[in-house]
């Protein structure tokens, strides 16, 4: 039944429109890549990093989350098919779960192979390492991004409008601008794992408003974080009024 | 095809047993403090729109939680014990279907779902039950309203369950899909299964249902044998609205019909009938359409009277 759930939750998120903003933005790193090899472009240390970071983890990442995890529900509620799933005797984490990791998919597989693709582009040393840390990194931030955003799809059918101000307004943005926000920032979180397992690809400030939380406080966070979200879906599929 | 003791018509198993349910929105009361027991055979569930017929429905489902009370379904709490619906059919009054999927497809779900892996020749032989064979290989975006009840009714069927649970299922249906669905009903229950059926139309449910539960304004008005509450009705006359492809050709001969009081043409195209008896126009008007070669597209009783037996009901 779980793996049914999973199909057809790949099978919606798979819609022609939702298919070509997914593949432009998964895109966009890889293209930034490819023309700089073409162009001969060299790269500085900062540059390559803030490619990592402001392009990749803050804002590719979230934006392919959420356009993939946010309707996984909402759409759902909104089109009233979630009858056909509720009405079946299936746990309620049997729904939940299925349905995250379906979204999970759709977004790790374009962004880690475009992230692993132009790290080996454009990266001049620990090719290799660098290039598994920065699909590994996108791992760990697309369950993180996509855990929250399908749980926010159970309590609103405006998630994507939530998930746009979120991520241009409070990843992008606020969490850069006042020192502090990085730890309750799931980019945040994720650039600090992604510096502990590579320090060649991520080399994020110590301090100010823009450096990351300690690793030893990033992992029990978005691990919280992943955990919470998806038993908070679970408890709204138990708790909600289906119409 | 099951048929054996833990049916629910032969163990006379409670199929549905509310204890002082109530349901409210904010301030609006949608159900209030009903209490009542379904057994077994079919069960009409009837109530002007607006009388909370689909609230206390997806509450016996386990859509809604109760805000007050208990529900019990087939002796179990369907918000906490979801094994229950591996005996239950459901159709829900809504279209919900999956446009990307074809009939087939949206089938094969249902019958997943219930973790049932049936073989194709089962999909298809409900599929056949409701006369979708045609269009199984067609999305379901492309299907017309009526025919999205119909595979939603396959869906239902799919897994032979004990009970099925349907909300407004005729709507959208057309004078013949209205009596194959009656038919699919009563073999249903020929084969020792369940029904509950809600309507607003009282006719709609007449030729099938056992017995028949009133809700108005949210709270039960009136339980019992059908028979006996549809002689309160006797005498009232109803309104059918048709449409067709030649309304003039159609309305003149209705008017020939001795069921037929009047008959009236609305601005917008359609016929509107007033009829003693909709049960016989229903069964006059295929053959008096064929044999003037005109295309029927809709038939829907509007049977705003029902809200004056339901008041004369309360009232005592």
């Amino acid at each position: 039944m779980s793996d049914t759930i999973f199909v057809l939750t790949i099978r919606q998120s798979l819609s022609i429109k939702r298919v070509a903003i997914l593949l432009i933005l998964a895109a966009i790193p890889l293209t930034i890549a490819i023309v700089s090899e073409i162009l001969n472009v060299e790269w500085g240390g900062d540059e390559m990093q803030r490619f990592i970071q402001a392009l990749i983890i803050n804002t590719a990442l979230p934006l392919v989350a959420l356009i993939v995890a946010a309707p996984v529900f909402a759409d759902e509620i909104e089109d009233r098919t979630l009858t056909n799933l509720m009405l079946s005797p299936i746990a309620r984490w049997q729904v939940a779960i299925p349905k995250t990791l379906a979204a999970l998919s759709v977004v790790v597989i374009p962004m880690a192979v475009s992230t692993f693709a132009s790290v080996i582009i454009i990266w001049q040393e620990d090719i290799y390492t660098s290039a598994i840390v920065g699909a590994f990194g996108i791992l760990i931030g697309a369950l993180a991004f996509t855990s929250l955003f399908a749980f926010v799809g159970t309590l609103t059918t405006r998630a994507v409008v939530f998930g746009i101000v979120y991520v241009f307004g409070f990843e992008a943005l606020i969490s850069s601008a006042i020192p502090g926000l990085k730890y309750i920032s799931i980019s945040g979180m994720t650039i600090a794992i992604m510096q502990e397992l590579g320090p060649t690809l991520v080399d994020a400030p110590k301090s100010g408003s823009n450096a990351p939380p300690p690793v030893e406080f990033a992992v029990p966070a978005i691990i919280a974080i992943i955990i919470i979200t998806n038993l908070g879906t679970i408890w709204r599929l138990k708790r909600m009024d289906v119409h | 095809m099951q048929t054996d003791a833990k049916t629910p018509r032969q163990s006379d198993e409670l199929i549905v047993s509310l204890d002082s349910v109530s349901k409210w929105f904010g301030n609006v009361v949608a159900v209030s403090d009903v209490t009542l027991d379904i057994g077994p055979g079919i069960t009409g569930l009837l109530g002007p729109n607006g009388a909370g017929k689909t609230t206390l429905l997806r509450m016996i489902c386990g859509l809604h939680s109760p805000s007050e009370g208990e529900v019990r379904l087939l002796g179990t709490n369907p918000r906490t014990d979801h094994n229950v619906y591996k005996r239950i059919g459901i159709m829900t009054e809504n279209e919900s279907a999956y446009e990307f999927m074809t009939g087939l497809e949206f089938v094969r779900l249902s019958a997943r779902l219930k973790d049932l892996r049936r073989e194709e020749s089962h999909l298809r032989a409900a599929i056949e039950r409701v006369d979708m064979s045609f269009a199984l290989d067609r999305k379901i975006s492309t299907y017309s309203r009526g025919m999205r009840q119909r595979i939603r009714l396959a869906a239902a069927l799919v897994g032979d369950p004990d009970l099925l649970i349907l909300d407004e299922p005729l709507n959208g249906a057309d004078p013949t899909q209205r009596l194959r669905f009656q038919q699919i009903l009563r073999e249903t229950v020929d084969e020792g299964r369940s029904v509950i059926i809600s309507s607003h139309i009282l006719e709609e449910v007449e030729e099938v249902s056992d017995s028949v539960v009133l809700v108005v304004n949210g709270k039960l008005a009136a339980q019992g044998d059908f028979h006996a509450i549809r002689a309160a009705l006797d005498d009232r006359p109803y309104h059918v609205k048709i449409e067709c492809s030649d309304p003039k050709q159609l309305g003149g001969e209705l008017a020939k019909l001795p069921s037929v009081q009047s008959v009236q043409f609305d601005p917008d195209g359609s016929i509107v009938v007033l009829t003693t008896n909709v049960a016989t126009l229903q069964l006059d008007l295929p053959p008096l359409a064929q044999q003037d070669n005109i295309r029927l597209t809709r038939f829907q009783p509007i049977d705003d009277s029902l809200e004056s037996v339901f008041s004369y009901l309360v009232e005592g």
